[in-house]
Protein backbone atom coordinates (compact mmCIF):
# COMPACT_ATOMS: atom_id res chain seq x y z
CA UNK A 1 0.00 0.00 0.00
CA UNK A 2 1.30 3.54 -1.35
CA UNK A 3 -0.38 6.64 -0.69
CA UNK A 4 -0.59 9.27 -3.85
CA UNK A 5 -1.45 12.87 -3.96
CA UNK A 6 -4.45 13.15 -7.05
CA UNK A 7 -6.52 16.50 -6.39
CA UNK A 8 -4.64 19.60 -5.68
CA UNK A 9 -5.78 22.15 -3.14
CA UNK A 10 -7.21 24.21 -6.10
CA UNK A 11 -9.49 21.15 -7.13
CA UNK A 12 -10.49 20.30 -3.96
CA UNK A 13 -12.32 23.98 -2.92
CA UNK A 14 -13.17 24.53 -6.34
CA UNK A 15 -15.28 20.94 -5.53
CA UNK A 16 -16.99 22.11 -2.37
CA UNK A 17 -17.27 25.90 -3.07
CA UNK A 18 -19.53 24.66 -6.36
CA UNK A 19 -21.39 22.05 -3.97
CA UNK A 20 -22.34 24.96 -1.58
CA UNK A 21 -22.92 27.51 -3.96
CA UNK A 22 -25.40 25.38 -6.56
CA UNK A 23 -26.96 24.19 -2.84
CA UNK A 24 -27.56 28.14 -2.01
CA UNK A 25 -28.69 29.13 -5.71
CA UNK A 26 -30.98 25.82 -6.00
CA UNK A 27 -32.78 26.52 -2.16
CA UNK A 28 -32.97 30.08 -3.19
CA UNK A 29 -34.61 30.07 -6.52
CA UNK A 30 -38.21 30.61 -5.76
CA UNK A 31 -38.94 33.56 -3.84
CA UNK A 32 -38.28 36.83 -4.81
CA UNK A 33 -36.86 37.44 -1.26
CA UNK A 34 -34.13 35.34 -1.81
CA UNK A 35 -33.38 36.96 -5.50
CA UNK A 36 -29.94 38.52 -4.39
CA UNK A 37 -28.59 35.84 -2.55
CA UNK A 38 -29.58 33.27 -5.56
CA UNK A 39 -27.87 35.82 -7.97
CA UNK A 40 -24.81 35.86 -6.14
CA UNK A 41 -24.58 32.33 -5.02
CA UNK A 42 -24.85 31.47 -9.31
CA UNK A 43 -21.89 34.47 -10.20
CA UNK A 44 -19.67 32.48 -7.45
CA UNK A 45 -20.86 29.43 -9.40
CA UNK A 46 -20.10 31.00 -12.34
CA UNK A 47 -16.57 31.74 -11.24
CA UNK A 48 -15.82 28.50 -9.89
CA UNK A 49 -16.52 27.15 -13.42
CA UNK A 50 -14.45 29.55 -15.46
CA UNK A 51 -11.50 29.30 -13.01
CA UNK A 52 -12.04 25.34 -13.03
CA UNK A 53 -11.27 25.27 -16.77
CA UNK A 54 -8.68 28.07 -16.39
CA UNK A 55 -6.92 25.50 -13.90
CA UNK A 56 -7.97 22.34 -16.59
CA UNK A 57 -5.52 24.50 -19.11
CA UNK A 58 -2.56 25.50 -17.56
CA UNK A 59 -2.27 22.85 -14.54
CA UNK A 60 -0.14 20.04 -15.21
CA UNK A 61 -1.16 16.55 -13.61
CA UNK A 62 -4.51 14.88 -12.46
CA UNK A 63 -6.07 17.98 -12.56
CA UNK A 64 -5.09 18.81 -16.41
CA UNK A 65 -7.45 18.82 -19.33
CA UNK A 66 -5.11 16.44 -20.99
CA UNK A 67 -5.17 13.72 -17.99
CA UNK A 68 -8.84 13.45 -18.97
CA UNK A 69 -9.65 14.21 -22.15
CA UNK A 70 -13.25 13.67 -23.16
CA UNK A 71 -13.89 10.79 -25.41
CA UNK A 72 -17.45 10.13 -25.51
CA UNK A 73 -16.38 6.08 -27.26
CA UNK A 74 -14.11 5.42 -24.37
CA UNK A 75 -16.89 6.52 -22.04
CA UNK A 76 -19.37 4.24 -23.27
CA UNK A 77 -17.03 1.21 -23.42
CA UNK A 78 -15.86 2.21 -19.37
CA UNK A 79 -19.47 2.16 -18.74
CA UNK A 80 -20.34 -0.91 -20.04
CA UNK A 81 -17.41 -2.61 -18.49
CA UNK A 82 -18.68 -0.89 -15.09
CA UNK A 83 -21.87 -2.44 -16.09
CA UNK A 84 -20.28 -5.93 -16.66
CA UNK A 85 -17.62 -5.55 -13.34
CA UNK A 86 -14.66 -5.46 -14.91
CA UNK A 87 -13.92 -1.88 -15.45
CA UNK A 88 -10.13 -0.74 -14.94
CA UNK A 89 -9.21 1.34 -12.13
CA UNK A 90 -8.14 5.19 -13.09
CA UNK A 91 -6.09 6.74 -10.57
CA UNK A 92 -7.99 10.27 -12.13
CA UNK A 93 -11.03 10.59 -13.70
CA UNK A 94 -12.31 8.04 -15.29
CA UNK A 95 -13.51 8.52 -19.24
CA UNK A 96 -17.15 8.15 -17.91
CA UNK A 97 -16.26 10.32 -15.01
CA UNK A 98 -14.49 12.80 -17.82
CA UNK A 99 -17.68 12.93 -19.82
CA UNK A 100 -19.84 13.68 -17.25
CA UNK A 101 -17.55 16.13 -16.27
CA UNK A 102 -17.04 18.12 -19.25
CA UNK A 103 -21.09 18.29 -19.89
CA UNK A 104 -21.08 19.59 -16.12
CA UNK A 105 -18.72 22.84 -17.10
CA UNK A 106 -20.63 23.40 -20.35
CA UNK A 107 -24.20 23.07 -19.24
CA UNK A 108 -22.96 25.20 -15.76
CA UNK A 109 -22.04 27.80 -17.87
CA UNK A 110 -25.33 28.06 -19.69
CA UNK A 111 -27.56 27.45 -16.83
CA UNK A 112 -25.28 30.67 -14.87
CA UNK A 113 -25.11 32.69 -18.47
CA UNK A 114 -28.43 32.18 -19.00
CA UNK A 115 -29.25 32.96 -15.20
CA UNK A 116 -26.92 36.10 -15.86
CA UNK A 117 -28.92 37.14 -18.55
CA UNK A 118 -32.44 36.66 -17.37
CA UNK A 119 -31.73 38.94 -14.66
CA UNK A 120 -30.72 41.50 -16.38
CA UNK A 121 -33.67 41.78 -18.37
CA UNK A 122 -33.02 43.52 -21.86
CA UNK A 123 -29.01 43.23 -22.27
CA UNK A 124 -27.76 41.50 -25.52
CA UNK A 125 -30.49 39.49 -26.23
CA UNK A 126 -33.92 40.62 -25.30
CA UNK A 127 -36.07 37.42 -24.91
CA UNK A 128 -37.26 36.83 -21.13
CA UNK A 129 -39.34 33.76 -22.24
CA UNK A 130 -36.59 31.75 -24.14
CA UNK A 131 -34.01 33.00 -21.41
CA UNK A 132 -36.25 31.47 -18.98
CA UNK A 133 -36.33 28.66 -20.57
CA UNK A 134 -33.01 27.95 -21.29
CA UNK A 135 -32.55 28.55 -17.23
CA UNK A 136 -35.12 26.28 -15.95
CA UNK A 137 -33.83 23.44 -18.41
CA UNK A 138 -30.05 24.16 -17.69
CA UNK A 139 -30.02 24.01 -14.14
CA UNK A 140 -32.89 21.09 -13.75
CA UNK A 141 -30.38 19.44 -16.74
CA UNK A 142 -27.24 20.07 -14.81
CA UNK A 143 -29.34 18.60 -11.42
CA UNK A 144 -29.56 15.29 -13.49
CA UNK A 145 -25.52 15.56 -14.57
CA UNK A 146 -24.85 15.72 -10.88
CA UNK A 147 -27.67 12.77 -9.69
CA UNK A 148 -24.83 10.68 -12.31
CA UNK A 149 -22.07 12.27 -10.97
CA UNK A 150 -22.94 11.19 -7.55
CA UNK A 151 -24.31 7.57 -8.45
CA UNK A 152 -20.67 7.27 -10.63
CA UNK A 153 -18.51 8.14 -7.61
CA UNK A 154 -20.72 6.04 -5.28
CA UNK A 155 -20.08 3.07 -7.57
CA UNK A 156 -16.67 3.34 -8.73
CA UNK A 157 -15.87 3.59 -4.97
CA UNK A 158 -17.73 0.37 -4.12
CA UNK A 159 -16.43 -1.38 -6.97
CA UNK A 160 -12.65 -0.05 -6.65
CA UNK A 161 -12.65 -0.31 -3.01
CA UNK A 162 -11.49 3.63 -3.64
CA UNK A 163 -13.25 5.69 -1.09
CA UNK A 164 -13.66 8.98 -4.03
CA UNK A 165 -15.42 11.07 -1.74
CA UNK A 166 -12.32 10.60 1.12
CA UNK A 167 -10.02 11.89 -1.75
CA UNK A 168 -12.03 15.10 -2.74
CA UNK A 169 -11.48 16.10 0.58
CA UNK A 170 -7.93 15.01 1.47
CA UNK A 171 -6.88 14.94 -1.91
CA UNK A 172 -5.14 11.61 -1.30
CA UNK A 173 -5.42 7.73 -2.48
CA UNK A 174 -3.99 4.71 -0.78
CA UNK A 175 -2.77 2.69 -3.70
CA UNK A 176 -2.14 -1.29 -3.97
CA UNK B 1 -72.25 15.99 -14.59
CA UNK B 2 -72.80 19.31 -14.50
CA UNK B 3 -69.70 20.16 -12.90
CA UNK B 4 -67.53 17.34 -15.37
CA UNK B 5 -69.09 19.17 -18.20
CA UNK B 6 -67.41 22.60 -16.53
CA UNK B 7 -64.31 21.14 -15.86
CA UNK B 8 -63.89 19.38 -19.54
CA UNK B 9 -64.84 23.09 -21.20
CA UNK B 10 -62.12 24.44 -18.60
CA UNK B 11 -59.27 22.09 -19.75
CA UNK B 12 -60.29 22.25 -23.24
CA UNK B 13 -60.18 26.24 -23.34
CA UNK B 14 -56.96 25.76 -21.53
CA UNK B 15 -55.70 23.39 -24.30
CA UNK B 16 -57.08 25.03 -27.05
CA UNK B 17 -55.31 28.22 -25.97
CA UNK B 18 -52.88 29.58 -27.92
CA UNK B 19 -49.77 31.53 -26.98
CA UNK B 20 -50.54 34.83 -28.81
CA UNK B 21 -49.92 37.83 -26.52
CA UNK B 22 -52.60 40.44 -26.52
CA UNK B 23 -55.58 41.46 -24.43
CA UNK B 24 -57.96 39.22 -25.87
CA UNK B 25 -55.56 36.30 -24.11
CA UNK B 26 -55.56 38.09 -20.81
CA UNK B 27 -59.54 38.48 -21.17
CA UNK B 28 -59.72 34.67 -21.71
CA UNK B 29 -57.66 33.90 -18.92
CA UNK B 30 -60.14 35.82 -16.84
CA UNK B 31 -62.71 33.75 -17.63
CA UNK B 32 -61.03 30.67 -17.53
CA UNK B 33 -60.24 31.82 -13.67
CA UNK B 34 -63.60 32.49 -13.18
CA UNK B 35 -65.44 29.72 -14.51
CA UNK B 36 -62.64 27.70 -11.85
CA UNK B 37 -63.78 30.10 -9.56
CA UNK B 38 -67.67 29.84 -10.44
CA UNK B 39 -67.43 26.00 -9.96
CA UNK B 40 -65.88 25.59 -6.51
CA UNK B 41 -68.12 29.01 -5.44
CA UNK B 42 -71.69 28.75 -6.62
CA UNK B 43 -72.50 32.37 -5.68
CA UNK B 44 -69.74 33.72 -7.47
CA UNK B 45 -71.08 36.28 -9.81
CA UNK B 46 -67.68 36.86 -11.90
CA UNK B 47 -64.56 39.02 -11.56
CA UNK B 48 -64.44 42.00 -9.87
CA UNK B 49 -62.32 45.38 -11.27
CA UNK B 50 -62.87 46.95 -7.91
CA UNK B 51 -61.66 44.00 -5.64
CA UNK B 52 -58.67 43.84 -8.04
CA UNK B 53 -57.41 47.02 -7.29
CA UNK B 54 -58.20 46.87 -3.45
CA UNK B 55 -56.16 43.12 -4.04
CA UNK B 56 -53.58 45.17 -5.59
CA UNK B 57 -53.17 47.82 -3.27
CA UNK B 58 -53.59 45.46 -0.23
CA UNK B 59 -50.73 45.68 2.23
CA UNK B 60 -50.40 42.76 3.65
CA UNK B 61 -47.84 42.29 7.05
CA UNK B 62 -45.62 39.60 6.03
CA UNK B 63 -43.67 37.60 9.30
CA UNK B 64 -40.72 40.02 9.07
CA UNK B 65 -43.18 42.60 10.43
CA UNK B 66 -42.61 44.57 6.95
CA UNK B 67 -45.73 45.46 4.79
CA UNK B 68 -46.12 44.55 1.29
CA UNK B 69 -48.60 44.65 -1.25
CA UNK B 70 -48.53 43.81 -5.17
CA UNK B 71 -48.37 47.83 -5.71
CA UNK B 72 -44.70 47.33 -4.21
CA UNK B 73 -42.99 46.42 -6.88
CA UNK B 74 -45.46 46.89 -9.54
CA UNK B 75 -46.62 50.84 -7.97
CA UNK B 76 -50.17 51.63 -8.06
CA UNK B 77 -50.29 51.84 -11.90
CA UNK B 78 -49.51 48.87 -13.32
CA UNK B 79 -49.41 50.31 -16.66
CA UNK B 80 -45.97 52.31 -15.07
CA UNK B 81 -42.79 50.13 -15.10
CA UNK B 82 -41.88 48.90 -11.70
CA UNK B 83 -38.87 48.62 -9.65
CA UNK B 84 -37.92 45.08 -7.28
CA UNK B 85 -37.83 46.25 -4.16
CA UNK B 86 -35.14 43.30 -3.16
CA UNK B 87 -33.03 43.97 -6.13
CA UNK B 88 -34.01 47.45 -7.29
CA UNK B 89 -34.00 46.03 -10.85
CA UNK B 90 -36.42 47.73 -12.96
CA UNK B 91 -39.94 45.48 -13.68
CA UNK B 92 -41.80 45.84 -17.26
CA UNK B 93 -44.98 47.40 -17.07
CA UNK B 94 -47.68 44.67 -15.69
CA UNK B 95 -50.55 45.64 -17.79
CA UNK B 96 -51.26 43.29 -20.64
CA UNK B 97 -53.20 46.56 -22.01
CA UNK B 98 -49.47 48.18 -22.50
CA UNK B 99 -47.32 45.28 -22.29
CA UNK B 100 -48.08 42.31 -24.75
CA UNK B 101 -45.74 39.36 -23.10
CA UNK B 102 -48.00 40.02 -19.88
CA UNK B 103 -50.59 37.66 -19.37
CA UNK B 104 -49.52 35.33 -22.82
CA UNK B 105 -49.19 32.03 -21.44
CA UNK B 106 -51.12 30.42 -19.49
CA UNK B 107 -49.12 27.96 -17.83
CA UNK B 108 -46.27 31.44 -16.64
CA UNK B 109 -48.86 33.10 -15.27
CA UNK B 110 -50.01 30.40 -13.35
CA UNK B 111 -46.14 29.56 -12.12
CA UNK B 112 -46.02 33.51 -11.48
CA UNK B 113 -49.24 33.48 -9.56
CA UNK B 114 -48.31 30.72 -7.62
CA UNK B 115 -44.63 32.17 -7.13
CA UNK B 116 -45.44 35.62 -6.13
CA UNK B 117 -49.25 34.67 -3.79
CA UNK B 118 -46.43 32.04 -1.52
CA UNK B 119 -43.92 34.93 -1.62
CA UNK B 120 -46.63 37.45 -0.49
CA UNK B 121 -49.50 35.66 1.02
CA UNK B 122 -47.61 32.67 2.15
CA UNK B 123 -50.31 30.21 -0.03
CA UNK B 124 -51.19 30.62 -3.53
CA UNK B 125 -54.06 32.87 -4.55
CA UNK B 126 -57.57 31.80 -5.51
CA UNK B 127 -58.97 31.32 -8.69
CA UNK B 128 -61.05 34.42 -8.08
CA UNK B 129 -58.66 36.84 -6.58
CA UNK B 130 -56.74 35.83 -9.72
CA UNK B 131 -59.63 36.77 -11.93
CA UNK B 132 -60.32 39.90 -9.99
CA UNK B 133 -56.71 40.85 -10.50
CA UNK B 134 -56.30 40.29 -13.76
CA UNK B 135 -59.78 42.18 -14.53
CA UNK B 136 -58.30 45.31 -12.65
CA UNK B 137 -55.37 44.89 -14.81
CA UNK B 138 -57.19 45.05 -18.48
CA UNK B 139 -58.32 48.49 -17.18
CA UNK B 140 -54.84 49.98 -16.28
CA UNK B 141 -54.16 51.56 -20.12
CA UNK B 142 -52.36 54.93 -19.37
CA UNK B 143 -48.97 54.71 -18.16
CA UNK B 144 -48.60 58.17 -16.02
CA UNK B 145 -47.53 61.04 -17.71
CA UNK B 146 -43.93 61.83 -16.83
Amino acid sequence: MSTKYVWDPFVRVFHWSLVIAFSVAFYTHASEWNRLIHVRAGYIAGFLLLARIVWGLMKTGYASFKKFPLNPVWAVKYGDRLLHGHAKRYIGHNPAGALIIYAMLALGLIAVGSGWLVYNEGWLIDQPEFLQAVHHYSTWGWLILVAVHVLGVIAESILHKDNLILAMITGRKDLP
Amino acid sequence: MKKLTLILTVLLSISTYTAQANVANAEKLVSIYSAIAKNSNPSYVGASVTDGKFFFNRKIKLGNGKEMACASCHTTNPADEGKHIVTGKSIRPLSPVVNEKRFADFDTVEAKFTQHCKDIIGSDCTAQEKANYIAYLLTEKTPTPK
